[in-house]
């Protein structure tokens, strides 16, 4: 892999933690910014990358820098009864970018990855959380499934748009290649 | 953000001369011991030791003030967040029932709910002044080189120091943009419509993506030029050796997460119960 990977990786990292922390105020359901900079990571940077991103961002988490939602941080975050949404976000990365890799980067193919890949954090969250939390099925999916599902497909919606573009421009700039960051 | 996130806060204290390697072993230990229990004794022991480990870091508390002050925010909306989903979590967990106030079926508060969720509140207050703690006393720097030497990648150790400094740059970033726009009138608040605010959204969201990006040529390039990533193994100019101070440090917390864990389980349950006769 190359250096400049490497940079782009660490970056998107920094950005995920920084947006984590952003709350875009609509009624209802306020959209965080967090799921939001994972479907954005994937579809801009593809599955390897963002894959990678997201590994890193549980690293800085992991090892106390306040990056995950609410400034949150630690071990105890991620091991403790919203860890699984956390561990979710690594599979979420590489689905939604092998899905725009497989197919292509446009708008449907994108408005498909993020919402196949948003399911992916509300299922490991939910089992986790169950179990974590000794709840019973209903109330693990009443508190941690249901209400996320219309934020997120809004979100998917959004880091789809978003990404398909900030990904056009970066392939003219020169900075990413087309065939997806293969490294 | 109206603050930057947590940065490093020189001093000249016992916290700050720990190597960052022994500090981010203590620091796992302490999060594993307060993240294993729910008795109650071990974590009001836990969270006497916090005050006294920021005391002796020098650290005041209105330096990490705002950070804190966030997080108590949404501890307190995680606190009424159980009460609402699982407001019998503590009966069942303690296996009596005082009703303290009647409102009605499950929703009755209890004397096991509230124990329940003190003891919830107080892995907050343990973990959370660690955590502050470790960001604010370790460099950049030395934390690479901490999570070089126990045995992550240098290249993947550098990554994470580079996204540790890259943070503050897009924080910085995303504040510059977001005044800007508002500048030219764009309105991310409750008084604009639906589809206006997410259209505004868009307009902070893809400057921040493509003007973060836009050092990336310039980043590669001055690291390759300086030879970065040549060889298999490098040496780190912050990294520091351990002493018999590290050693002491990573030994006493490694007692404390072993006694926690002897405590909390030496009965088999993870809870401690004053409800039982």
């Amino acid at each position: 892999m190359k250096l400049k990977h490497w940079i782009l990786a660490a970056l998107f990292a920094a950005m995920i933690g920084v947006l984590a922390q952003v709350t875009i105020p609509l009624p209802l359901v306020p959209i965080t910014g967090q799921t939001l900079a994972i479907g954005l990571c994937a579809t801009i940077l593809g599955s390897k990358l963002s894959t990678l991103a997201v590994v890193l961002y549980c690293l800085l988490g992991l090892a106390g820098a306040p990056v995950f939602a609410n400034l949150h941080a630690g071990p105890s975050v991620l091991f403790g009864p919203t860890g699984g949404y956390i561990f979710g976000f690594i599979p979420t990365a590489y689905i939604t970018g092998i899905i725009l890799e497989k197919t292509s980067f446009r708008l449907p193919q994108a408005l498909l990855a993020n919402t196949a890949g948003m399911f992916i954090p509300l299922a490991t969250g939910t089992v986790w959380l169950k179990w974590a939390a000794d709840l019973e099925w209903d109330e693990a999916l009443l508190s941690g499934f249901v209400p996320f599902l219309l934020p997120g497909i809004l979100k998917a919606a959004i880091a789809a748009w978003l990404g398909i573009e900030v990904r056009k421009r970066l392939i003219q700039a020169k900075v990413l290649e087309e065939t997806g960051a293969q490294g | 953000m109206a603050s930057e996130m947590l940065s490093y806060i020189d001093r000249p204290s016992p916290v700050h001369r720990l190597t960052g390697a022994a500090k981010l072993l203590c620091f796992l230990l302490w999060s594993s011991a307060a993240m294993l229990t729910y008795d109650t004794r071990v974590l009001l022991f836990l969270f006497a030791m916090a005050i006294v480990i920021f005391r002796i870091s020098r650290i005041k508390w209105k330096e990490v003030s705002f950070v804190l002050i966030f997080i108590l925010v949404f501890l307190l909306i995680n606190n009424i967040a159980i009460y609402l989903f699982s407001p019998q979590e503590g009966v069942k967990i303690y296996g009596t029932r005082h009703v303290l106030l009647e409102l009605g079926g499950r929703y009755d508060v209890t004397a096991e709910q509230l124990f329940y969720q003190f003891n919830i509140t107080l892995k907050y207050f343990t973990v959370i002044p660690a955590a502050l703690l470790f960001m604010v006393t370790t460099h950049p720097s030395e934390f690479a080189a901490s999570l070089n030497r126990i045995g992550v990648s240098y290249r993947i150790a550098y990554a994470v120091s580079l996204a540790l400094r890259y943070i503050p740059d897009i924080q910085r970033e995303f504040r510059n943009i977001s005044r800007a726009q508002q500048a030219r009138g764009l309105d991310m608040s409750k008084k604009e419509k639906l589809h206006r605010r997410l259209k505004n959204a868009f307009s902070i969201l893809a400057p921040l993506v493509l003007s973060s990006i836009d050092r990336i040529e310039t980043i590669t390039n001055a690291m390759e030029l300086r030879g970065f990533g040549k060889k298999k193994r490098r040496t780190w100019y912050s990294a520091r050796p351990f002493h018999k101070r590290d050693f002491l440090a990573v030994f006493l917390f490694a007692l404390i997460f072993l006694a926690s864990v002897l405590i909390t389980f030496h009965d088999g349950r993870r809870f401690y119960n004053p409800f039982l006769p």
